[in-house]
C-alpha cells in the first residue's frame, strides 16, 4: 500500500459528523443571499449593460 | 501558513507571483518599447497559418530578424526568464532546463506543423495562401500539443514522464498568459469601445455563484447524500465551486484539514477540468450556445474549475466560433474577447478565495473546533489573492491609463502586441503540452477516487452546468465580440 494510500485509508473508517444547526444556518443564508443579489444584479446589468 | 508571515512573503518564491513577475516584465518592455519606439518586443515568434512551410515562422516585427531566428531568440529570452523564476522557486535547475527545452520545442514543432493551411485555414483564407480546399479546424494547435502531452504524460516510461513534469507547469503559463491579456483588453479601451468594461461588470455574476450557491449546495451533497466528513465536504465543495488546486488548498490550510484531503480533491479536478476542456467548446461551438458566444466564454469561466483549462478552454472555443462565424455567417469576430469572457469570469471567482478561506477558518474555530478566543490573521486574504490577477488589471489599466495620455496608441500597438498577440497564444500552447503531460489518468484508481469523482461529476451535471449556464446566459445574452474593422 503505498504512503497516499495509507493515509487516504485511514479517512475510510471515520464517521462522519452529525448535520448541526449552523451548517443549516450557513447553507440557508448563502442560498438567499446569492440568490437575492443575482436576481438584483441580473436586474440592473440587463437594464443598464444588456440592451 | 507559517511562513507567511508579511505582506510581501512569498514574492521571489512563489509560483503565482512569478507569473506576475515575468508577465509584467514582458509588458513593461511593450510600454517602453512604445514610448521610446526603440524595438524590444519585435523578436517574439509568430506562428502564422501556411501554405509553404517556408513561411510558418516570423517575428512579430518581420523587420528585426529572420523567422527562425526569432524562434531561436524566444526560445533563449523565455529560458532565461523562466528558469530565473524556476531557480527563485528552488527547482532543480538542470532537471527543469533540460525539461523545459523539450517542452519549449516539442510545442514548437507541433504549433508549426498544426498551423499548415490545409488543416487550419477558413473558406475565407483559402485564396490567399494558394489552396482550393482545408478542414477549417482552428485551435487544432492547441488540441495537437494536448494530445501529445496525454501522450508523453500517460504513456512514456515512468521515469521519463516523471522528469517531463519538472518544466510541465500549465498554471504558472496560463497565468504568464493571462497577465499578457490584460494587456488586450487595455487596447480595447484605448480604441473607446465600453464593451471591456462591460464584460468586466458582467462577469460579477460568478462571484455571487460559486461562493454564495455552487457552495453551499455542493457542501450540502456531499454531507447529506454522500455521508462525508465536513473536512472532504468542505474541501471537495471548495475544489468543485470555486477553483479545482487553489481553492481546494486554501480551504485545507483555513480548516486545518489533512494534506491528502486538498491532494486528492486537485487531483481529482485537474482530470475533470481536462475533460471539460475537450467536450465542452464543441458542445458551446455547434449547439445553439453559438448564437451567444459572449456568454459562452463566460459559462466556460462558471464551468471549468482550474484557471488552466478554463482559459484553454476559452481560448479553443473562440477559435472555433470565430473559425464558424467566418465560414457560416461570413463575419469576423476580433479575436481573443470569448477566451477574455471565461477569464475574466473565472478571475471574478478566483479574486475572493482569500475572504473564503478566512470566513471558513473562522467559522470552524467556532463551530467546529470550539476556539472563539483564537484569531484569524487577516492577512489570509492577500497572502491568498491570486497575484496573476494583480498583474492582469495592471497590464490592462496600466495600458489604458498610457494609451489615452502619454503614450499614442499607434504607438502602443506597437509596442505591446508582440506581448498581446504572439507571447500570449505561445504560453497557452505551453500551457496545453503542459495539461497533457501533467494529466496522470492512473489517479482516477486510486483508492477513494471514486467516490470523489461521483461527487463531482453528480455536482457538475445537476448544479455546476445547468445554474452556470443560466447565470452566463442571463448575465451576458446578446453580447457579440466586436466585428474586425468595425
Amino acid at each position: 500500500m503505498s504512503q497516499e494510500q495509507k493515509d487516504f485509508s485511514e479517512e475510510a473508517p471515520q464517521e462522519p459528523e452529525p448535520w448541526e444547526e449552523w451548517e443549516t444556518k450557513l447553507v440557508k443564508w448563502s442560498l438567499i443571499i446569492g440568490v437575492g443579489a443575482l436576481i438584483v444584479l441580473g436586474s440592473l446589468i440587463n437594464i443598464f449593460i444588456l440592451h | 501558513m507559517a511562513n507567511e508571515k508579511r505582506w510581501y512573503s512569498g514574492m521571489l518564491t512563489t509560483e503565482d507571483w512569478w507569473s506576475f513577475w515575468i508577465g509584467i516584465f514582458f509588458v513593461a518592455l511593450g510600454v517602453i518599447a512604445a514610448a521610446t519606439r526603440v524595438d524590444l518586443t519585435g523578436w517574439i515568434v509568430w506562428f502564422p497559418k501556411w501554405s509553404n512551410i517556408s513561411n510558418s515562422l516570423i517575428a512579430d516585427h518581420p523587420e528585426m530578424l529572420s523567422g527562425i531566428a526569432s524562434l531561436i531568440v524566444s526560445y533563449i529570452i523565455f529560458t532565461i526568464a523562466t528558469c530565473i523564476g524556476a531557480r527563485a522557486m528552488n527547482m532543480d535547475m538542470k532537471k527543469y532546463f533540460l525539461s523545459w527545452t523539450i517542452i519549449f520545442w516539442l510545442t514548437a514543432i507541433l504549433f508549426i506543423l498544426s498551423r499548415n493551411a490545409y488543416i487550419q485555414a477558413t473558406s475565407i483564407e483559402r485564396a490567399d495562401l494558394g489552396i482550393d480546399w482545408s478542414l477549417s479546424i482552428g485551435g487544432a494547435h492547441y488540441i495537437i500539443a494536448l494530445l501529445f502531452g496525454l501522450i508523453i504524460g500517460n504513456l512514456f516510461p515512468k521515469k521519463f514522464r516523471e522528469f517531463m513534469r519538472t518544466a510541465a507547469k500549465p498554471e504558472w503559463f496560463i497565468k504568464i498568459a493571462i497577465v499578457c491579456l490584460g494587456v488586450k483588453l487595455g487596447m480595447k479601451a484605448v480604441d473607446a469601445t465600453a464593451f471591456a468594461l462591460e464584460l468586466l461588470i458582467a462577469g460579477c455574476c460568478a462571484t455571487i455563484a460559486a461562493y454564495l450557491l455552487f457552495w453551499p449546495l455542493v457542501y450540502t451533497l456531499a454531507r447529506k447524500a454522500f455521508n462525508t466528513t465536513r473536512e472532504w465536504a468542505a474541501v471537495l465543495a471548495s475544489g468543485i465551486s470555486i477553483c479545482g488546486v487553489s481553492a481546494s488548498i486554501a480551504t485545507g490550510g483555513a480548516i486545518r484539514a489533512r494534506p491528502i484531503v486538498p491532494v486528492m480533491v486537485s487531483g481529482i479536478i485537474v482530470v475533470f477540468a481536462l475533460v471539460e476542456l475537450i467536450v465542452l467548446p464543441p458542445v458551446l461551438t455547434y449547439t445553439p450556445w453559438f448564437q451567444e458566444p459572449m456568454a459562452a466564454g463566460s459559462s466556460l469561466g462558471l464551468t471549468v474549475k482550474t484557471d488552466g483549462a478554463d482559459a484553454a478552454s476559452g481560448e479553443i472555443t473562440d477559435v472555433l466560433m470565430r473559425t464558424r462565424a467566418a465560414e457560416e455567417l461570413g463575419v469576423e469576430w476580433e479575436e481573443g474577447w470569448i477566451t477574455s469572457a471565461a477569464v475574466m469570469t473565472k478571475i471574478w471567482i478566483d479574486m475572493f478565495i482569500g475572504v473564503w478561506a478566512l470566513v471558513l477558518a473562522m467559522l470552524w474555530l467556532f463551530y467546529v473546533e470550539k476556539r472563539p478566543d483564537e484569531k484569524v490573521e487577516k492577512m489570509q486574504i492577500w497572502w491568498r489573492f491570486p497575484k496573476f490577477v494583480v498583474g492582469y488589471f495592471l497590464a490592462w489599466f496600466g495600458v489604458m491609463a498610457l494609451g489615452l495620455t502619454v503614450i499614442s496608441p499607434e504607438a502602443m500597438d506597437w509596442g505591446v502586441h508582440p506581448v498581446e498577440s504572439p507571447m500570449r497564444k505561445l504560453f497557452f500552447m505551453l500551457t496545453f503540452t503542459s495539461i497533457g503531460l501533467e494529466t496522470d489518468f492512473r489517479r482516477l484508481s486510486e483508492e477513494g477516487m471514486g467516490k470523489m469523482a461521483i461527487i463531482y461529476g453528480l455536482a457538475l451535471l445537476i448544479i455546476i452546468i445547468p445554474i452556470g449556464w443560466a447565470l452566463a446566459l442571463i448575465f451576458h445574452h446578446g453580447m457579440t465580440p466586436p466585428v474586425v474593422g468595425g
